[in-house]
């Protein structure tokens, strides 16, 4: 079966330009992220003779208010955005599928309680909980990876509670349970498997999500804090001078629309992995 | 009918009162209250402890935190310890902007909606509907207030048509077309932000509705595709939209946070952003208790009116 | 073609297509409905029935093609029709009733609007006028209080009173063809004869032709005239009923009756099942479909198509046996 989903996901992506652009897309500014130290420009050089300069050769985006070579410091404020998207989708996912599967497995009381509890802090509109939360912590980046991730699991438990509660009527858990097996270890060995695609698909869009978030958190000075560049605190700064210099804002807002595009057409394409699609018509 | 109305009112009680505690505990948390706000490290003891009792600070912390719901539930959210304003007089000036913001870019965002998402649906797969769904996955990766600096550089710096800040020029604040001016392009902000995820959601129920087998029906007795999607499929698409439209009660007052503070529209929302920004817990807390409020009576109202519309739940007790 | 032929279809072939599969549902059928029939279409499930039944009324599914045939009713080729001039007879001159009540109604909308809209629809009388008929039709069904339950939604009626509502609809405009795809297989035993009662008499009534899907034999015994027994996309037999169980002649019709369970006498006898499973359609053997489940299958049967053997005016067979 396994083979079988594969193959879809193989044929899928085989028609599907955009999608195979998008992982291009990806692959391409991971590993520039990656390998950014290799660049031998220092992103946070000063040199007030050159500021706020267009696109040119010498600088192919640009100079900041500061005279700082601005493609630069587009691919570290990348590396950061990148690494809080995916961070943050790590500890998410985390939290929801821990939750998830523990509520959904254990039921009664445990899912009551969980589930009341998720329904709470679902009841407060996100963008507020979010800033909220990072007032009480010093402006960072691991106070934002922990804002975000910490604050982003609901959707993934919910997805993962359902999972986990149709999974666990199946034949091999009943099985597994007539036999003892301890329950962490059903559940590690059984139900994580089965809901591994759900969790894979969340993912991406958990990855989307942490990376439209702290853009928008570092926009209003709520994330990441200067000198540190992520694509976000790019964004306010550029709001600034955004009549003499435009592209400091066009070239990274085109690299967050790409990247949160991208992480979500692979998403799209994973789904098929999901539900695999049934060849020909019914009766 | 009228059983499942209550039980989901008295369900939501709870709710509510679980996050006002939390809310108040977060005030009581907070490194930096209303206090030392007015008191300096050199006031004696004695003042500071005056200051305390006349706010009401000296009392144990439940009968403070009943004094503050009393105070909420009758219109009193505190003062601000910034400005040292009344926050509800704040919240009384500035809701209505947002909501003269908000309101109608949602209801333009939904009826485009509804016609992308019901064109998309039945004709699935086809060039009109990869259009479509393709315009709602760029739309929906890009931040809003980054398109709106866009809009603001084409229409408001190089082409200079349309004014970038407020709600009104200084001095023409009767002119109804300065205000219009004005309105376009954060309302259009709001529209694309609005729309794709919305315009999606009623795609794919128009996709399911589509392939339910009374449509095959109603094919078998002659009924054109227009009839089949207008007549039919057009009511059951709509019927789940209600508990979106109920969910999005809390956009009155917080829907439009970072759009409002692009473009400096007298909102709600660069109020938040200041509070925050410079760390006024009480106004943040209030715009808190509210917005949360509103998401769980949002859901109330549409629990409620999907139980008053949808006949198959009419009936059940 | 005579007079009496109402509708007569020739060679059909009807083949879904999805990415770089296809499946052959409809291989080559050919059949007459005459006016007065009750034909009935028998087979296992896969046999294609209801896909001919719907490439008949038109309403297969996207992905599915009518490849090839011609389908005469009252004279006329309605494949050659235009969308258009379908719609004008699907609902008015062929009716057809479905399997599943539950899901054939749109829940949101009142059960009269559903007939109420099939008569505005194609006789052209405006609503109120159209309600007091709907009144009525409900009534000829068998509904009790229709004036009350015209009003009422789908979810208010039982299994068997929703199929009686979706069988006012179908007759609303008077058919002259009714296609019932297995209108009793969803329901309990007893409403079933009810159902097949009720069709009894509304033929009569209406003077229409029925043409009746079902894999079970026992309703064909009870009220069809004709039966076609269909395996894997093609039609194996086809007579009068008398003919079909007393003279049977097709290995497959034989094994099917033979697989009934008999409740005469005191002898326990033992069911009879038909070894294997239908054919897959996505590569179709070149041969009988039946061959590789039939007792009487010999070497020509796996290579080459038979033919039909007429054994009657009525009654013919495709198999390569003499008997």
């Amino acid at each position: 079966m396994k083979n079988r989903r594969i193959k879809n996901v193989k044929d899928e992506l085989k028609g599907n330009k955009s999608a195979i652009l998008s992982i291009a897309f990806l692959v391409f500014i991971t590993l520039l992220s990656i390998f950014a130290f290799l660049i031998p420009m220092n992103p946070d050089a000063i040199d007030t003779s050159s500021i706020l300069q267009a696109p040119s050769l010498v600088h192919l985006f640009g100079t900041d208010e500061l005279g700082r070579d601005y493609l630069v410091r587009t691919i570290y404020g990348g590396r950061v955005s990148l690494l809080v998207g995916f961070l943050a989708m790590v500890i998410s996912t985390s939290i929801g599928v821990g939750v998830g599967t523990i509520s959904g497995y254990f039921g009664g009381k445990i899912d009551n309680i969980l589930m009341r509890f998720v329904d709470i802090i679902s009841s407060i509109p996100w963008l507020i909980l979010v800033t909220i939360v990072s007032i009480f912590l010093k402006p960072g980046l691991e106070a934002i990876i922990i804002v975000i991730g910490m604050f982003s699991w609901m959707e993934i438990s919910r997805l993962v509670r359902a999972e986990t509660l149709s999974i666990k009527e199946r034949e091999y858990v009943l099985y597994a349970n007539s036999i003892g097996e301890s329950s962490a270890i059903t559940i590690l060995k059984h139900i994580i498997p089965s809901v591994f695609p759900t969790i894979i698909i969340a993912s991406t869009t958990s990855i989307s999500n942490a990376i439209m978030t702290e853009t928008t958190l570092s926009f209003l000075g709520l994330g990441i804090q200067q000198p540190m560049s992520s694509w976000g605190n790019l964004l306010q700064n550029a709001q600034t001078n955004l009549q003499s210099a435009p592209y400091m804002a066009i070239l990274p807002g085109l690299l967050i629309v790409f990247t949160i595009y991208s992480f979500n057409k692979i998403g799209n394409v994973l789904r098929v992995f999901v539900e695999p699609k049934i060849a020909g018509g019914g009766r | 009918m009228s059983k499942y109305i209550l039980k989901r009112i008295l369900q939501a009680i709870p709710l509510l009162l679980i996050i006002s505690i939390i809310c108040f505990a977060l005030i009581k948390l907070a490194p930096y209250n209303a206090v030392d706000a007015m008191t300096t490290q050199s006031m004696p003891i004695a003042t500071v402890n005056l200051i305390k009792a006349k706010y009401g600070f000296d009392k144990p912390a439940y009968v403070q935190y009943f004094l503050w719901i009393k105070g909420i539930l009758s219109g009193q959210f505190g003062y601000s310890i910034v400005t040292h304003e009344s926050i509800s007089n704040d919240l009384a000036a500035r809701i209505p902007a947002t909501i003269i913001l908000v309101l109608p870019s949602y209801i333009i965002s939904l009826i485009f909606a509804i016609i992308l998402g019901l064109i998309a649906g039945s004709n699935k797969n086809k060039i009109i509907d990869k259009i479509i769904d393709g315009f709602c996955s760029i739309a929906i990766a890009i931040p809003s207030f980054w398109f709106a600096m866009i809009l603001i550089f084409i229409f408001g710096y190089k082409l200079a048509i349309l004014p970038i800040l407020g709600m009104n020029t200084i001095g023409m604040e009767g002119s109804f077309s300065d205000s219009m001016l004005h309105y376009i392009m954060p309302s259009f902000v709001l529209v694309i932000a609005f729309l794709p995820e919305l315009a999606r959601y009623v795609r794919s129920s128009t996709i399911s509705q589509i392939s339910e087998e009374y449509v095959m029906v109603q094919n078998a007795f002659g009924a054109s595709r227009k009839d089949i999607l207008f007549r039919h499929v057009c009511k059951n698409v709509l019927l789940p939209i209600i508990t979106k439209v109920g969910m999005a009660l809390p956009m009155l007052v917080t829907g439009g946070v970072i759009t409002e503070t692009v473009f400096g529209w007298p909102g709600v929302g660069p109020y938040f952003i200041h509070a925050v920004q410079g760390l006024d817990y009480p106004v943040i807390m209030a715009v808190l208790i509210l917005s949360s409020s509103l998401v769980i009576i949002g859901n109330l109202l549409s629990d409620i009116l999907y139980c008053l519309i949808d006949p198959r739940i009419k009936e059940m007790e | 073609m005579s007079e009496e032929t109402l509708l007569k279809v020739n060679n059909l072939k009807t083949t879904f297509y999805s990415k770089n599969k296809k499946i052959e549902a409809v291989r080559g059928v050919g059949f007459e409905v005459n006016k007065g029939d009750i034909l009935g279409i028998v087979g296992e499930s896969g046999s294609g029935k209801s896909v001919l039944m719907k490439s008949i009324i038109n309403i297969l599914p996207e992905n599915a093609k009518i490849d090839s045939g011609e389908i005469y009713f009252n004279g006329k080729d309605i494949l050659k029709l235009s969308p258009k001039e379908m719609r004008k007879i699907k609902g008015k001159e062929i009716a057809m009733i479905f399997q599943d009540p539950m899901s054939a109604l749109n829940p949101l909308r009142k059960v009269g609007a559903h007939i109420v809209e099939v008569l505005v629809r194609h006789k052209k009388i405006n609503k109120k006028g159209a309600r007091k008929v709907a009144i009525d039709l409900l009534r000829n069904v068998g509904i009790p209080m229709p004036e009350k339950r015209i009003n009422q939604y789908p979810h208010e009626f039982s299994g068997g009173m929703r199929q009686r509502v979706l069988i006012a609809m179908a007759l609303a405009c008077s058919p002259k063809l009714l296609i019932a795809d297995e209108p009793t297989t969803a329901l309990d035993v007893t409403i079933q004869a009810q159902i097949l009662e009720l069709l009894k008499s509304l033929k009569k009534d209406n003077n229409m032709s029925i043409i009746l899907i079902t894999h079970d034999l026992g309703v064909v015994a009870s009220i069809c005239n004709r039966i076609e027994v269909m395996y894997g996309g093609l039609i194996m037999e086809e007579g009068l009923t008398e003919e079909i169980f007393y003279e049977t002649k097709h290995p497959y019709t034989k094994a099917l009756l033979s697989a009934i369970p008999q409740v005469e006498g005191d002898e326990k006898i033992r069911l009879k099942p038909i070894k294997g499973s239908a054919p897959s359609l996505l590569n179709p053997p070149k041969g009988c479909p039946f061959a590789d489940r039939c007792e009487f299958a010999f070497e020509k049967c796996f290579n080459l198509m038979p033919e039909y053997k007429k054994f009657s005016e009525t009654h013919k067979s495709m198999c390569f046996l003499e008997k």
